[in-house]
């Protein structure tokens, strides 16, 4: 699935980055099996032959894993990545990179175990070769968990992971969880507006017309089946009502270490529509549609339909108006040009 | 045309460093001047350049450990490469803790000065950053731009006052006018002036030092002419004066200060064995 995987301590990243422009927007990860390039990325233009080019190797050896798949070269945006750095550096925990090739999104993974886990979606660009062709769409949708006060760094969602005492509830048929998704997005709406973390989370996304940086919400398959069935809440974060996923940092009781098995892979569909997964199933819409939706014809609009902000006025020129709910998103893209 | 040096000592890489700085707060572009004994940092006289002239000496000894070149030719052993020393500067800071540093002439995508950094790491692996900055070759019939000006006969020569009380002074009078009076005359007295319809503001330093040459080399023909008393005055725009005076990362030794009457106005700084020269464009009366 995500062929190329490399697991660093924090520093060693920071000191690779450091290396780097404060200005500079993008960088390109280039691996291969003897070694890893990161290099600044540069626009056609102005003259890409009159800007500064800087590049930095670094040897499988230093990385604590290094899993390269696929020859490959990724750029996505570096602002992102310095915030993602500056949250894990300080859990001096390290940081794995997965990704697969240029257009398929990297996803930058912080794992503490017991306690929490981070996850990072950045989209990469497309094509290195062809910029006009910008493929990935500026936003991934996916819907956001019915989850605990964000009020980690901006960048990060933290999921807690609770595989909770009955999985066995898992049954639902397509309009339970159509209903349930409904329900969820309606609450999800509620905390939104609470939360003051939220602004800051949408203007800390730099969405550029070609190079796209995606925040995408991780949903944790299990913490939604047992919104209703969860009843022990840590307290103090029951500003959420029965809303009872939490960020918790603290060893809580009731935590119970994630069941990954369960959860399925994050699939940050770099699409308009909305992608719930439970357990294996997708909800809504159907492997076909996502099929069409992913093949880039024309630059992405700009402008997301949002969950909470009424549709924009742009339309997508691949996709036709999503049958269901599932086509909004969660949060609004940043980008300030009209 | 080739060019390879190395620099190893870490005083010497945050010494070019901080030289480099002064020069990229001056002016955008310079021409960078490789002979087999020294680097120069060339700003010619330009009506573009606004009359400002720049020429910065660094002598090569005193930076690199290694240092080999090959000019354009056997006869005309030198390289004269158009570039922006911002991008060298940005290069350079991240090398402030670096092992060593190369400078190479390359060709990539463009002729480039390639900067390569060894940084320190924990481990055993080496950490080496390539810095590619884009140049552009000065074709020889254009190198006689780049001469180093000569120096006419002034009419005094001063040693200024300290640049830290001279940058607060003019930074002051910044805010009353754009044009600056500034004179000097062969007693040591130096005076900084500006002028509105409402008030006129000078500041007046003593005691200063008249070297008996401009550039603290051989005693130059001073114009006998002058009365030791009397001051040479020229007008010059005032923030480009004190975006001289700000922009001194190094911490020169001394500031000569320069001046014919209504003419020219040349401040020479020198610091261990680099020497910058600076033509300020002065405002005819």
């Amino acid at each position: 699935m995500c062929p190329n995987s490399l697991t660093a301590a924090s520093k060693l990243l920071c000191d690779a980055v450091m290396n780097f422009q404060n200005t500079q927007e993008e960088i390109t990860l280039i691996v291969s099996p003897q070694k890893i390039v990161l290099k600044n990325y540069v626009e056609d233009e102005p003259d890409p032959n009159k800007v500064m080019h800087t590049n930095l190797s670094l040897e499988p050896e230093e990385f604590d894993n290094c899993q390269v798949g696929v020859d490959t070269e990724v750029t996505f945006c570096l602002k992102e990545l310095r915030a993602i750095l500056a949250f894990s550096e300080v859990t001096t925990l390290p940081l794995t990179l997965t990704f697969e090739t240029a257009g398929r999104p990297i996803v930058f993974t912080i794992d503490s175990d017991s306690t929490f886990e981070g996850n990072f979606v950045l989209a990469t660009l497309a094509d290195q070769q062809t910029q006009s062709q910008a493929a990935t769409h500026a936003r991934t949708a996916t819907q956001k968990r019915p989850a605990g006060r964000v009020d980690t760094s901006k960048a990060a969602k933290t999921t807690h992971n609770r595989a909770g005492p009955s999985n066995t509830d898992l049954n639902h048929t397509r309009s339970s969880e159509q209903t349930k998704r409904s329900e969820q997005l309606a609450s999800a709406y509620e905390m939104l507006n609470d939360d003051t973390d939220f602004d800051e989370m949408i203007q800390n996304d730099t969405t550029l017309l070609d190079q796209p940086s995606v925040e995408a919400l991780r949903m944790a398959p299990s913490v939604c089946e047992e919104r209703t069935m969860c009843t022990s809440v840590k307290p103090g974060s029951s500003a959420l009502g029965d809303n009872m996923t939490v960020v918790s940092r603290d060893n809580s009781p009731i935590v119970q270490s994630s069941n990954k098995s369960e959860e399925s892979p994050v699939i940050p569909v770099p699409l308009m529509n909305l992608r719930v997964t439970l357990g294996d199933d997708t909800l809504g819409e159907d492997p076909d549609e996502e099929e069409e939706e992913a093949i880039p014809g024309t630059p992405p609009a700009k402008r997301f339909r949002s969950l909470f902000f009424g549709s924009s006025q742009v339309s997508q020129t691949q996709t036709s108006q999503p049958s269901c709910a599932a086509s909004k998103v969660l949060a609004e893209d940043t980008d300030d040009e009209d | 045309m080739r060019f390879r040096g190395k620099l190893v000592d870490i005083t010497c890489i945050q010494h070019f460093t901080r030289v480099v700085t002064t020069i990229s707060k001056l002016i955008k572009t310079c021409v960078l001047r490789i002979t087999p004994t020294a680097l120069y940092l060339i700003l010619s006289e330009k009506v573009v350049n606004g009359g400002v002239q720049i020429w910065c000496e660094l002598p090569q000894g005193h930076f690199f450990d290694e240092y080999a070149m090959e000019g354009v030719s056997a006869e005309e052993n030198e390289i004269y490469l158009e570039l922006a020393p911002e991008n060298l500067v940005k290069a350079l800071k991240t090398a402030q803790t670096a092992k060593w540093v190369k400078v190479k002439l390359t060709k990539k995508h463009a002729p480039c000065i390639t900067i390569e950094v060894d940084l320190p790491t924990l481990g055993a692996h080496s950490r080496v950053v390539v810095h590619d900055i884009p140049v552009s070759v000065v074709p020889r019939r254009l190198w006689t731009e780049y001469q180093e000006p000569e120096v006419p006969n002034f009419d005094v020569s001063i040693v200024m006052p300290q640049i830290k009380v001279l940058k607060n002074v003019i930074e002051k009078m910044k805010n009353l006018s754009n044009t600056l009076l500034l004179s000097a005359n062969h007693q040591g007295e130096f005076k900084v002036s500006v002028e509105t319809d409402m008030v006129s503001v000078s500041t007046h330093f003593q005691d200063l030092l008249n070297p008996a040459s401009g550039n603290g080399g051989a005693p130059q023909q001073l114009n006998p002419s002058m009365d030791p008393e009397e001051f040479a005055e020229v007008r010059i725009d005032i923030r480009r004066f004190a975006q001289f005076l700000s922009g001194q990362q190094v911490s020169p030794n001394r500031v000569i200060c320069n001046i014919v009457d209504n003419k020219v106005v040349h401040f020479y700084l020198m610091n261990d064995d680099v020497s910058l020269q600076y033509f300020m464009p002065v405002m005819v009366v």
